[in-house]
């Protein structure tokens, strides 16, 4: 499946130009409601459109894009409201939103006709005609001199395609769809996108997949911004973070940088992936199998909430320890009380999982690494004006690997091991959700007893999350070179682990 | 063997708008070689600065120098297609 994840395109440009200028509306203050009006005309200035047949259609999906990245909710087509309509009720130090979070702008959507094979002009009308061989409901079949496929009988399998010499059979994806593991994508009834929300769960895929930038996810970057000109706020940044910032952003100069936006202090999300890892394995070992017949990671919350809604019968064996995001907002509470904290990470699920309500008052906001971006442009930050080194050195090896596929599993093992060196751990890894439900699907057949499941709802992990800058093989590569320069390989070995009865519910 | 020298800015706004994503663009055409050999007697330099877009002109980003000479709002299909046709000079 061809992908356009690290390729920069004109609806890159559009997403990154919205969270700079609400970040600048936000650094700058003033008359919000009149500003706001003016933003996209200097997101799509002159008079000649560039991406669409009107500069006018241009500019109003741009102002839907400053709602949303406001956290305000899409207007209706179908009534007048000014662009600015309801923003002074953003304009506070603490989040604002409501669902959903993940929002198709329904005039931006091409409405792309939902997944099809059909029979391109290259057909051949060959002799081996191999398409008619394969498919298994007959749906295929030559008529004067032309492979025909009967879209009434069609499976949309694809076998016809994949035999096709010529590659004259097209299996035609809608983009959007393919892209979700959920089935979550159908159609209004004007054949554009429509989220089901009873299946979505905001991994985000859907809107870095969208080749006409039809769909949005809300941020906190405003309201963000706001909590720092008011007060303390300190942030936490995933390990995901590392090479996302173009090559003068080094690890050391990071903190510097953040300071420069206003945070007070930052620390690694990667302490509390040393803490998770611990109690991963304190959990795996004292869990399976007598309790219950295999274990699930849970630091992704789309795949944990994934894994909970189509296989309740088996939600129990989700790891129920607190993820990396909640164990360093505990730890960093307990440090500076008064603060308010920001999760930076290169995930939309995780905005959802911070408005969980055993979790909002741990994590006060979710930005990712692209909004930062944003927020560094804003604010005139360069990384190298940054004169300070001040390297992050909170966590290990394994703690840091949380962010590539592969890496909590790898974690949770190495920790076991330490412990019960001669143990075998039977693990697999699934990256992306059609993939995770795949091995929970195993799972439930009884097929993955007594193994440690590594769910991750982007491919890659979380260095391919829907908010990231890199592409995701620079990423994890970036990623791991960075590991290595922890203080400890370990997570057993991090300083904090004392730390950890003193956090828990 | 031609030479072709390239700067590329990798100011914090040049690269939100892209600049890592033309380097590997460049990076990319030494992969074709199974395709056109145009780019394998062809000596690309690419060297990354974060004052190339200097003076910052509002809306220009992302800058690329190609022999001294000054592209703004860059993207990998016209960088691509400017070294294309040094490689054809």
């Amino acid at each position: 499946m061809s992908s356009m994840r690290g390729i920069y395109t004109p609806v890159t440009k559009l997403r990154r130009q919205v969270f700079t200028e609400v970040a600048r509306l936000a650094y700058e203050g003033g008359d919000y409601s009149s500003r706001i009006e003016h933003i996209p005309y200097t997101i799509i200035p002159g008079e000649i459109p560039t991406y669409r047949e009107s500069i006018f259609k241009e500019r109003a999906i741009v102002g839907e894009r400053l709602r949303l990245a406001m956290g305000m909710s899409l207007r209706r087509i179908d009534e007048h409201a000014p662009l600015s309509d309801g923003i002074d009720e953003t304009v506070i130090a603490e989040k604002y939103y409501e669902p959903p979070l993940v929002n198709v702008i329904s005039f931006a959507c091409n409405a792309c006709p939902e997944t099809s094979v059909f029979v391109t002009n290259n057909c051949q009308g060959c002799l081996a005609h191999p398409c008619t061989a394969v498919c298994p409901v007959k749906a295929t079949s030559i008529v004067n001199g032309r492979s025909v496929i009967d879209s009434t009988k069609c499976l949309r399998c694809g076998r016809c395609a994949d035999a096709c010499p010529y590659s004259a059979i097209v299996k035609r994806k809608r983009p959007c769809a393919s892209a979700c593991g959920m089935d979550a994508i159908g159609s209004d009834g004007l054949g554009r996108a429509k989220i089901d929300y009873d299946k979505c769960v905001s991994c985000g895929q859907c809107l870095v997949s969208c080749p006409f930038g039809a769909i949005a996810d809300k941020s906190q970057i405003f309201q963000l911004i706001q909590a720092i000109k008011q007060g303390e706020v300190v942030a936490e940044i995933a390990p995901a973070f590392v090479g996302q910032f173009g090559p003068s952003a080094t690890p050391e100069k990071m903190k510097e940088a953040l300071k420069k936006l206003g945070f007070t202090e930052v620390y690694e999300t990667a302490i509390g992936a040393d803490l998770c890892t611990v109690e991963e394995a304190k959990d795996f070992l004292e869990k399976v199998p007598e309790q219950q017949p295999f274990m699930g990671t849970s630091c992704c919350p789309a795949w944990s909430v994934m894994a909970k809604k189509l296989f309740p019968e088996y939600a129990h064996c989700i790891s129920m320890t607190m993820t990396p995001m909640v164990w360093t907002a505990r730890w960093i509470k307990k440090r500076h009380p008064n603060a308010k904290i920001v999760f930076i990470g290169p995930c939309a699920a995780k905005k959802l999982e911070a408005s969980r309500r055993t979790v909002r008052s741990d994590v006060d906001f979710v930005i990712t690494f692209e909004e930062l971006m944003g927020m560094f442009v804003a604010k005139g930050v360069e990384f190298d004006e940054v004169e300070k080194d001040d390297p992050l050195e909170d966590a290990s090896t394994v703690g840091r690997t949380f962010a590539v596929a592969g890496g909590v599993a790898e974690a949770v093992v190495d920790c076991i091991k330490r412990e019960y060196p001669d143990k075998e751990v039977l693990v697999e890894s699934a990256a992306g959700l059609k993939d995770c439900r795949k091995m929970m699907t195993l799972a439930k057949a009884g097929k993955r007893n007594g193994y440690l499941l590594e769910g991750m709802a982007c491919p890659g992990g979380c260095v391919a999350g829907a908010g990231t800058l890199l592409p995701i093989v620079k990423a994890a590569t970036a990623v791991k070179t960075f590991a290595k320069t922890a203080a400890v390989d370990h997570a057993a070995d991090s300083k904090y682990i004392q730390d950890l009865e003193h956090l828990e519910e | 063997m031609k030479k072709v020298k390239l700067e590329v800015c990798v100011c914090t706004e040049c690269v939100m708008m892209g600049a890592m994503e033309i380097i590997d663009s460049i990076e990319s055409l030494k992969t074709l070689e199974m395709e056109t050999d145009l780019y394998q007697n062809l000596d690309i330099e690419v060297k990354t600065a974060s004052s190339v877009c200097a003076p910052k002109k509002s809306n220009a980003s992302p800058v690329v120098k190609i022999d001294g000479e000054r592209f703004e709002k860059a993207n990998s299909a016209t960088i691509m297609a400017k070294i294309s046709e040094i490689a054809n000079s």
